[in-house]
């Protein structure tokens, strides 16, 4: 995980640098994006439920000083514990845990290039569809919780209607008081704007 | 946490230091700027402003603390001639300056931690919470947020003010309101994270980078209201001071840009078109144990003073329009209110009639102090504070040449709440919870000038909270009518009666409603109207 996140820093610190890429208009656009992405889980919650993986689809909006405003939705399902799987009570072998996030956020770039190092932040409500199954009852729940998370990454201006965006997150989602939905996430997504 | 009150001395010593430095400048500045000729017009031009105050005997107006300023001038304009403005000076907030602002909150956060790390003497050397290391923050970030045990004042009136520091890191440093609440919101959550043992606490978050960014942008705004670029000597010294006292951060950066002493034009939007600062005094009767019996009120003087910046129809940027209202009272808590609502963004419907606005509301209400005995479980007091977004329809509907219905009707999306919690009792002291929540708001009053004759004011919110008991639900009303009559154009005599209730549903306890009926009486006088 430290090589993920120093390889990442290190695109960063490049990106950030690099300003041999002019270009006359602008590569900040309103764009539709996809994101695929794999969560290393933390804490007592991650003692449970190990990682996790989803997508996220949305729409950004370009605002004046390189902001960025992103709006997404998506779905993530959290991966149980293999120590907890194999139990031979198979108590757990059902359970799952999966969340409808729905957020709003913003990015900030650095620059206005091919390469875009940026920090990001977003915010909402994660909808949590909990399914255990606790001594062979089983449970159903569905919460709403607050969730954030706020990262950095960069995004690559493969073509001008065309980009690609890698980022690490780091997210304390609300779940129980007691764990917390705490964990690192990779993501990586494909942008497009419509139009110039 | 509860250092913060000594990292605000420590910050106020800094910069009496510097202003006393600059003091210096203050009159190096003018002698080395004015010549005779110049001496003789600035003299000309105070007198002649005095003079032009004083003129006018018979207008009602020479007497009044409440007087408006008619005489053509612009602030300011009693001091330096324009013609010896230092038109070549670049203010210091025209550029950003992101390494200054993130130094200052290293040393804002530094302060406290160094305090509690090294001068403080702790009893228990293991409950120091500034012994961080890398483990506590690996902890930290992978156990996340949890709610703190703090007493009401400190998560509720010292994180916000804590707060409002850090947005003015980002703020005097040449960012905008949006951008400098990235200041508050990621300085608080670096000391949540790194600078205690305990688990960062999420309401800490909210309150100091939320209510943080309400409370530093109105002390922004006051703080540049007061001093004057444009005067100098001992008047240019003492606008110095009030401007630093108001706003700390904003004072030290004037200090080190040297802005203190220069002679600069004034920023168009820091002298607001409306202003007015009026103060109650008056009693207040309450019922304490909210049972309906009505047998056990405290009586109580109560102090006001309320504040009122811009014109809430023309506003077009983040707090253009705020008020502003503080209370002491005589009883406990003395700390009783502390309440504001800032303009964020708006849409006009129709111009000066009807307007879809957006605020950024911060609550302070301490109204009875709390009682908690170890065999009666039963709380007794009366406490509410928020930080919440209000999206209203605001509209004004003229009845008479001067005289309107003002009326707003909005909604309460309460980002963290307080609320008493009858079942609570935290090892550190807290009975109250936390909680996100959600409301209406309605107000309507019939206006004319800067005295509302009469108004109606209901305020509803829905809070679920968090901590414990799980799954506890509060449905909280205020409910109050005022009434005041004008005795003259600055003085009016009032009073106003109401109702806090408060129905709390608990899932393994037994539900709680209480009710606190209140009258004031009270005199109100406008102290300042701009």
């Amino acid at each position: 995980m430290k090589k993920i996140i120093l390889s990442l820093m290190l695109i960063f610190f490049v990106g950030s640098l690099s300003s041999g890429f002019a270009q006359s208009e602008s590569y900040l656009k309103n764009r539709i994006f996809v994101e695929g992405f794999y969560t290393r889980n933390l804490g007592n919650f991650g003692d449970v439920w190990t990682d996790a993986s989803g997508g996220y689809i949305g729409y950004s909006i370009a605002l004046p000083e390189h902001n960025l405003l992103i709006m997404r939705t998506g779905f993530i399902n959290n991966d149980l514990d293999n120590d907890l799987k194999l139990q031979e009570d198979i108590a757990f072998s059902d359970a799952s845990l999966t969340i409808i996030p729905i957020e709003i956020g913003g990015r900030y770039y650095f620059n206005d290039n091919m390469l875009m190092p940026f920090v990001q932040f977003m915010n909402g409500l994660n909808l949590v569809f909990e399914n255990t199954n606790l001594k062979g009852e089983r449970e159903e729940k569905t919460m709403v919780k607050y969730a954030w998370q706020v990262g950095f990454g960069l995004t690559v201006n493969i073509l001008s209607n065309l980009s690609l965006d890698i980022g690490v997150n780091y997210q304390s989602n609300f779940y129980q008081h007691d764990a917390m939905n705490t964990g690192f996430e990779y993501a990586f997504g494909i942008g497009y704007a419509f139009g110039n | 946490m509860k250092i913060i009150y000594l990292s605000k001395r420590i910050l106020l010593s800094v910069f009496i230091l510097a202003l006393f430095f600059n003091t210096i400048s203050f009159a190096q500045n003018s002698e080395s700027i004015l010549t005779d000729k110049d001496f003789v017009e600035l003299e000309s031009s105070l007198y002649l402003s005095k003079y032009l105050i004083n003129e006018k005997p018979n207008s009602g107006i020479q007497n009044s603390l409440a007087f408006k300023r008619e005489l053509n001038q612009k602030w300011g304009a009693v001091n330096l001639p324009p013609e010896l403005m230092n038109d070549d000076f670049k203010p210091w907030e025209s550029e950003k300056h992101l390494w200054v602002g993130i130094t200052e909150i290293a040393i804002l956060e530094f302060i406290p931690w160094a305090l509690a790390k090294w001068i403080r003497t702790w009893e228990d050397p293991a409950k120091n919470w500034a012994n961080v290391s890398s483990e506590t923050w690996w902890r930290n970030i992978s156990d996340g947020f949890e709610y703190d045990g703090d007493n009401f004042p400190t998560n509720n009136f010292a994180h916000p003010y804590h707060g409002a520091l850090f947005f003015n890191a980002g703020r005097t440093n040449g960012y905008n309101f949006w951008e400098s609440t990235a200041f508050s919101l990621s300085g608080s959550a670096m000391w949540e994270f790194f600078g205690e043992t305990y688990r960062p606490a999420f309401n800490d978050w909210i309150y100091t980078g939320v209510g943080g960014a309400n409370l530093g942008e109105i002390i922004y705004r006051l703080s540049a209201m007061v001093t004057d670029n444009t005067a100098s000597g001992s008047d240019r010294v003492w606008s110095e001071i009030f401007g630093s006292l108001i706003n700390p951060v904003r004072g030290f950066n004037r200090a080190i840009s040297g802005e203190m002493g220069q002679n600069f034009p004034n920023p168009e939007w820091s002298r607001p078109e409306d202003f007015l600062i009026s103060f109650d005094a008056g009693t207040r009767s309450i019922d304490k144990d909210g049972d309906k019996s009505y047998t056990d009120k405290e009586v109580e003087g109560l102090f006001s003073f309320h504040l009122f910046y811009g014109d809430r129809y023309k506003a077009k940027k983040p707090f253009d329009y705020f008020n502003f209202n503080f209370a002491v009272a005589s009883g406990l808590p003395h700390f009783t209110t502390m309440n504001s609502s800032g303009y964020l963004f708006g849409y006009d419907i129709q111009k000066n009639r009807h307007q879809l606005n957006v605020n950024l509301d911060f609550n302070y209400d301490n109204l009875i102090k709390e009682e908690v005995s170890e065999t009666d479980t039963t709380y007794k007091g009366f406490l509410f504070g928020t930080t919440q977004i209000y999206p209203h329809l605001l509209s004004r509907f003229p009845i008479g040449e001067k005289t309107n219905i003002v009326t707003q009707v909005g909604v309460n999306a309460i980002l963290m709440g307080a609320t008493p919690n009858d079942y609570y009792v935290d090892v550190e002291g807290r009975v109250y919870d936390f909680g996100p929540g959600v409301g209406t708001r309605i107000i309507a009053a019939i206006q004319n000038g800067i005295w509302s004759y009469v108004s109606v004011y209901y305020y509803s919110a829905w809070l679920w909270t968090q901590s414990q008991p799980s799954d506890s639900k509060h449905h909280i009303h205020f409910l109050f009518l005022e009434a005041q009559y004008p005795l003259t154009s600055y003085f009016s005599a009032g009073f106003s009666a109401g109702v806090y209730w408060r129905n709390s549903y608990y899932e393994n306890f037994p539900d709680v409603i209480k009710n606190h009926p209140l009258v004031k009486v009270f005199f109100r006088t406008a102290l300042l109207d701009l």
